[in-house]
């Protein structure tokens, strides 16, 4: 895991790969062959976007039997999702910075009266 | 925070009339007062507010992580006083030049559409921020239902990994 989130942003910039990855988040895990039925995309080119989700850290995969099963890697969905929260959280504490600056004027304003 | 699984929006009333939150955000020397959240601190603000005009605000980290200052620059692109301020938002240099990809630090997106929104309520001030840019393909992937949910079945510790490589 421990990519670069933008990697991850970039790789589900692709219409297909962010349906396959929706698919993964209702379904849990499924074998590669599956994920190629739900899409009109030829199972070349699904499997070219299985391997970009994998690079990106999105998706990992274990073979069973004779399938390949991918499902979402959510140590690296977790890491993303941690970093949203993280740009929310700044700007909270931005926000309570500027309210406690309010508070601390109009204090001192009248303070001054 | 909120979303409607294409952005981040942080909405909050702040307890001044309209037009102090707007020079708080406007006037240089005021942001480096709030800029800097928590144990942060804004050592300098530059601000060119003009539609195409750029600004540069400074954020230090405290001593206990090491004290690093960074850097937010971006061009506004649509001023509307005391109602809205459009701007990008960039990790920058010292100078406003954004950071290339290879000295970015981990995480960082370049290039963020930021809108703020100033709405007067009964004399204080609703105050919307909201980002766009980045986000937009993985919010919408969060924003299905049941997400989380099948995220928590699916520990590593149910997981066999497998060496599988190709």
């Amino acid at each position: 895991m421990s990519r670069s989130p933008t990697i991850a942003f970039a790789a589900l910039a692709d219409p297909t790969r962010l349906g396959i990855v929706d698919l993964l988040a209702r379904r849990g895990e499924l074998p590669a062959g599956d994920i190629s039925t739900a899409f009109t995309s030829s199972a070349s080119a699904i499997s070219q976007h299985l391997k970009v989700l994998r690079e990106a850290g999105l998706v990992s995969v274990t073979r069973r039997a004779q399938q390949r099963i991918y499902r979402l890697d959510t140590a690296s969905m977790a890491e993303v999702e941690g970093w949203l929260s993280d740009r929310a959280r700044q700007w909270n504490g931005r926000l309570d910075a500027m309210a406690a600056y309010i508070e601390k004027t109009r204090q001192e304003t009248h303070d001054g009266e | 925070m909120a979303s409607d699984g294409t952005q981040i929006v942080i909405s909050r009333i702040i307890n001044a009339p309209v037009p102090t939150v707007w020079k708080l955000w406007t006037d240089p020397e005021l942001v480096t007062h709030w800029w800097g959240p928590e144990d942060y601190t804004s050592p300098s603000a530059t601000i060119d507010l003009r539609e195409g005009g750029s600004y540069v605000f400074s954020m230090r980290a405290p001593d206990y992580q090491g004290g690093a200052e960074s850097f937010t620059g971006g061009t506004y692109q649509r001023i509307v006083p005391m109602e809205r301020l459009e701007f990008t938002q960039n990790i920058t240099d010292a100078q406003g030049v954004p950071l290339p990809p290879d000295r970015l630090p981990e995480n960082f997106s370049q290039n963020v559409h930021t809108v703020v929104e100033f709405k007067d309520v009964k004399g204080l001030t609703e105050l919307t921020i909201t980002e766009r840019g980045w986000t937009r393909s993985l919010m919408s992937v969060f924003a299905y239902a049941g997400m989380h949910q099948s995220l928590d079945k699916f520990t590593p510790a149910l997981f066999q990994r497998a060496s599988v490589t190709d």
